[in-house]
């Protein structure tokens, strides 16, 4: 039995091509396996094909195909409906397309084809797993059943085995001598950089905190990217960084340089730099939105999934003022990583697939 | 080993810091609307869209051009068989008149083609410095008018906390229990739409409120009795003595209800609140004399006899609950109960 897994864009560096190349290296324990993608960053060619390489001869309904679903993709779905192996669905959310609409418009409809093709994949799927139970939720409300819950394997390992880049480290102690506020994620609408913008304007104008803030991210969209620069020019944001894309080192060099992880997603299936923060022992702040409190666990500050920038401003001008809080919250963070063990939870997830495979 | 103190980040915690906005909101250490100020900054940012430039396209025509050039290549006529070159020759010009014919046709189309999307690179060349702009200048409209809307929203909340710190100055100077700022505020509203309105009482808590009427005053030091004798007939919308009659005379009152009837235009109210001089109650809590020269009744008689209609008396200012509980379980005396219950002041009411 041949258990492979699709994906609709394959790059270094996405979570869900880490995941399925992870996931890959346990598979091939069982058999043949292998991962094949719509789109394909060259980069990437010795690991993962294209989806006209996957041949159809010699291939039953014995065999099964992993669907990484995150996005839709009518090229991808006519492929799925094309084949005769079996398929099991991995939901890794698809983010509400209403957040991209003034942004991205093709974005915004493959992100709405996507949830209406998880809908008619439906009779054709045998299994479905999803990273958290947020995610399983809704699969279930578009008819699947029995969704199984396996966390993503976060490398935390690997990441505080990084070496500081000494270049930024000197950057950072010259430059960034205030408090440090951290944000990791890609420079999307629905992950609200714009509120920690205002929560430093806040901190810096009002509570007279010289706060820097740097955002650290992959730009996906570049109208959003350019609407966050002009907002931070207009309003003469000082200690501002939108740093763009990072190496692991480069990550690694900032968790360690900074002194609290915020958030002011309002939509996540996971959200991994929660628990890398963790790792490195920062304190977090978040967002009570979609699957953010479950990863969360209780190690950080909730706030409301309302909460504006002045709250944020608050939560971490608290966090600075009292350090019994903030060792509190680490020890909170260390425990809660400890529940997210990247060996166990790459056995778990493979147990998983195993299981809705057999 | 000293324990780090247990905290609950989402409970006790937010709270906290919710308490905390709130009091330098109340403090004025924010702006009134910086986060709304900040997230609309950014909207109206977001508001101008970036169009792809048409530079992909020209390079997709490039290749277009390049593909689209449909050259005859020569058909090979020779041949070994005796004759055949000939006949061969002649097949080819017939067979490459039809095919340059067709050719002919398949340039002249992809010339059509090039020139239609050479308009159309043109139009979206064009597009952010016409249609983008005018759904910009829309866009701007929109913003405007949330600000506006905003603006508002903000202006009617100052009305009502200027209403309440009107109310509660007048509270403190005349007495929570005389003056009710309930009252004023629904005697003023019953003065609304008529015009003119005659303030005898020359109160700045009225000038305040009927902002939307001509406000009429009388001097307080100078003689009533001219100074409405000054006015012409009909010159008045509606009239309201707060709390001046108890002042005037007995000489002085009748002459002022019959000059209301002079000067107020037919269907206008006029209204008179005043301490009840039969209330033991309005005189414990007044910081002024109550005369008892005019009882309800007699002011409401003034007004039927003047020629006034709808003429009625409404009853304000009930003493507490408390006090008339232990009048009516200790007096003995009726008079003295009905003295102690009696309500502080009254108004009344009636139309032109």
């Amino acid at each position: 039995m041949a258990v492979d897994q699709i994906l609709v864009g394959a790059a270094p560096g996405d979570a869900v091509t880490g995941i399925a190349l992870a996931m890959r290296d346990l598979l091939r324990l069982d058999g043949p396996s292998e991962i094949y993608a719509r789109y394909r960053d060259p980069v990437l060619a010795g690991d993962v094909h294209t989806l006209d390489e996957l041949p159809i001869g010699g291939r039953t309904a014995a065999d099964v195909l992993v669907y990484h679903a995150s996005i839709g993709e009518p090229d991808v779905m006519a492929f799925l409906e094309g084949r005769p192996e079996r398929l099991i669905v991995h939901y890794h959310n698809m983010t509400p397309a209403r957040f991209f609409r003034t942004f991205d418009h093709r974005l915004s409809q493959l992100l709405e084809i996507g949830r209406g093709e998880l809908a008619a994949l439906r009779p054709r799927v045998c299994g479905a797993l999803a990273d958290s139970r947020y995610n399983a939720d809704e699969l279930e409300t578009i008819g699947y059943r029995d969704v199984r819950v396996a966390a993503p394997p976060v490398d935390f390992h690997g990441l505080l085995a990084q070496p500081t880049d000494p270049s930024l480290q000197r950057h950072i102690e010259l430059y960034h001598r205030g408090p440090r506020v951290l944000f990791v994620g890609q420079l999307l609408p629905h992950k609200r950089p714009d509120v920690l913008l205002g929560a430093a304007h806040i901190l810096r104008t009002y509570f007279g905190i010289p706060v820097f803030l740097v955002i650290a991210g992959t730009p996906r969209v570049a109208s959003y990217a350019a609407a966050l620069q002009r907002f931070v020019l207009e309003s003469n944001l000082a200690g501002v960084w939108l740093a763009g894309p990072q190496s692991a080192s480069r990550l690694a060099t900032f968790f360690r340089h900074s002194d609290i992880l915020v958030t002011a997603s309002e939509h996540e299936g996971f959200c991994v730099p929660l628990l890398e923060a963790m790792a490195f022992g920062l304190p977090v702040v978040a967002r009570a939105a979609a699957a953010i409190p479950e990863t969360m666990g209780g190690a950080g500050i909730l706030l409301p999934g309302d909460a504006g920038p002045a709250l944020f401003a608050e939560a971490i001008a608290e966090l600075l003022d009292d350090p019994a809080l903030r060792v509190e919250l680490e020890t909170r963070g260390y425990e809660r990583v400890l529940d997210f063990d990247p060996v166990q939870t790459r056995a778990s997830m493979h147990a998983t697939i195993r299981e809705l495979a057999a | 080993m000293d324990t780090p103190p247990s905290v609950d980040p989402n409970g006790a915690l937010v709270a906290r810091l919710q308490a905390r906005i709130a009091q330098r909101r109340a403090a004025g250490e924010y702006p009134p609307d910086l986060e709304w100020d900040l997230d609309e900054h950014f909207r109206r940012i977001t508001a101008y869209r970036a169009l792809p430039m048409p530079e992909r396209l020209t390079e997709a025509l490039k290749v277009l051009d390049e593909r689209a050039r449909f050259e005859l290549v020569p058909i090979p006529v020779g041949s070994s068989v005796p004759g055949a070159s000939k006949a061969l020759s002649r097949v080819a010009a017939a067979v490459e008149t039809q095919t340059r014919d067709l050719a002919d046709q398949l340039r002249s189309f992809a010339e059509g083609v090039r020139q239609a999307l050479d308009g159309v690179i043109e139009a979206m060349a064009a597009f952010p410095a016409t249609v983008l702009a005018q759904i910009d200048a829309v866009q701007d409209s929109q913003a405007l008018l949330d600000v506006r809307q905003h603006q508002v929203e903000r202006a009617l909340d100052l009305a009502g906390r200027r209403h309440h710190t009107l109310t509660t100055i007048v509270g403190s100077v005349c007495g929570d229990a005389i003056v009710d700022p309930v009252g004023h505020a629904d005697l003023v509203a019953r003065l609304v739409g008529f015009g003119p309105v005659l303030d005898l009482t020359a109160s700045p808590v009225f000038s305040a409120m009927l902002t939307a009427e001509e406000i009429v005053l009388c001097e307080p030091d100078g003689s009533i009795e001219a100074q409405l004798g000054s006015l012409l007939n009909g010159a008045l919308g509606a009239a309201v003595v707060v709390d001046a009659a108890a002042s005037l005379s007995t000489r002085e009152l009748p002459a002022v209800v019959v000059e209301l009837a002079r000067l107020v235009r037919q269907g206008g109210p006029v209204l008179i609140e005043s301490a009840n001089p039969a209330s033991w109650w309005a005189t414990a809590t007044s910081d002024r004399p109550v005369t008892a020269a005019w009882p309800a009744t007699w002011v409401a008689e003034l007004f039927e006899a003047a020629g006034f209609s709808e003429v009625a008396i409404e009853w304000r200012g009930l003493p507490p609950a408390e006090l008339g509980a232990e009048a009516g379980a200790g007096a003995a005396d009726g008079r003295l109960a009905a003295l102690l219950l009696a309500p502080a002041r009254y108004v009344v009411t009636a139309r032109r």
